[in-house]
């Protein structure tokens, strides 16, 4: 009798600009039998690229990246290429990035900081048709989906809280952030925590940018 | 675990501090790791603005994730929310931040028994 061949390892394509992300997604996927890195990559371009030619099993793709951004490549990838199973890996994700990622094709996200303890599971999981969401249960994730705010996910301002338009709004008439902590009633902390987020969204960079963005957008006075 | 050590017990698929070749691998990342922060604390301290050191912090507070410098990653964090915000870092935190990796450089490498320069 013939023994039974192994199974070929998945293969898989690391794409991170950060090396000592790429160092130890690698050395941990060395690990596993299973797994077979054929390539890493660290901007958004070159993974499109390598994900054409190289047409792994698996794609584990920062959000965060030069040239293109891990939702710019999902973007591209759900319109040109060939379907690849893709894990993100995020240093902080929130329920609006993961309903987007989601809607975008990818099966699941993990965290930078449980990368050494998940990761292997992780793929283990996508690969097999299952979506691996963290440290999020089920229901958050379905709850955000049904939200009427992410039903427009190309709008950044329809995903702009009331709460956040309000501070938009007072960045527009050139308010600091004790300003705008004292006008709302909220520590200037908070202010701090949602301007992340606004900047997030929006994809603006500085109160500037931002003020400009929400004159082209109606935003405001 | 001090607050300002590696937790290697989130590590423990980067390589096992307990035999030879786990440290050595883990010794090699971890130095990869150190030389990266150190490049983006001057990146971040001669930056041309707050959304070029939000953007290094967040690099930086990914990589310290991976390596469960724990304590760094809430630093970077806290920078990148900082940066985000607009705000001008001043110098002082710098020296801290970099103050703050070369004691935990020493550290990790004495859990390691290892020189991590």
């Amino acid at each position: 009798m013939t023994p039974a061949s192994p199974m070929p390892p998945f293969t898989v394509l690391i794409a991170d600009d950060h090396p000592v992300v790429r160092v130890g997604v690698r050395n941990i996927l060395a690990s596993a039998p299973e797994f077979l890195v054929i390539g890493e990559c660290s901007d958004g371009e070159a993974t499109l690229d390598a994900v054409k030619s190289l047409t792994p099993n698996l794609l584990i793709l920062d959000l965060a990246m030069p040239k293109m951004s891990g939702i710019e490549v999902l973007r591209a990838l759900r319109a040109n290429a060939p379907a690849v199973c893709t894990l993100v890996l995020a240093a902080t994700v929130d329920r609006r990035q993961t309903v987007e990622v989601l809607r975008l094709g990818a099966r699941g996200i993990l965290l930078k900081d449980v990368v050494a303890d998940r990761l292997t599971t992780a793929c283990r999981e996508v690969l097999a048709g299952r979506y691996w969401l963290n440290d999020q249960t089920v229901t958050d994730i379905v709850q955000a989906m049904a939200e009427p705010a992410t039903l427009q996910l190309s709008d950044p301002v329809a995903t702009l809280t009331a709460r956040q338009l309000e501070i938009v709004n007072a960045v527009v008439e050139g308010r600091s952030n004790k300003d705008i902590a004292d006008k709302l009633s909220i520590s200037e902390e908070t202010v701090k925590r949602h301007l992340t987020m606004i900047f997030d969204k929006t994809g603006m960079s500085s109160r500037l940018e931002l003020a400009m963005f929400a004159v082209k957008h109606g935003i405001g006075n | 675990m001090e607050p300002d050590a590696i937790d290697f017990t989130r590590t423990a698929a980067l390589g096992d501090p307990s035999t030879e070749q786990g440290r050595a691998a883990l010794a090699e990342i971890l130095r990869l790791y150190f030389e990266n922060a150190a490049t983006a604390c001057a990146d971040m301290r001669h930056a041309g603005s707050p959304d070029e050191v939000r953007r290094h912090a967040h690099r930086a507070k990914g990589a310290s994730g991976v390596v469960g410098a724990v304590m760094m990653s809430r630093l970077f964090a806290d920078l990148e929310a900082r940066a985000a915000a607009g705000e001008t870092i001043g110098a002082d935190t710098y020296d801290d931040l970099e103050g703050r990796l070369a004691a935990l450089r020493v550290a990790a490498g004495m859990q390691l028994g290892v020189d991590l320069n």
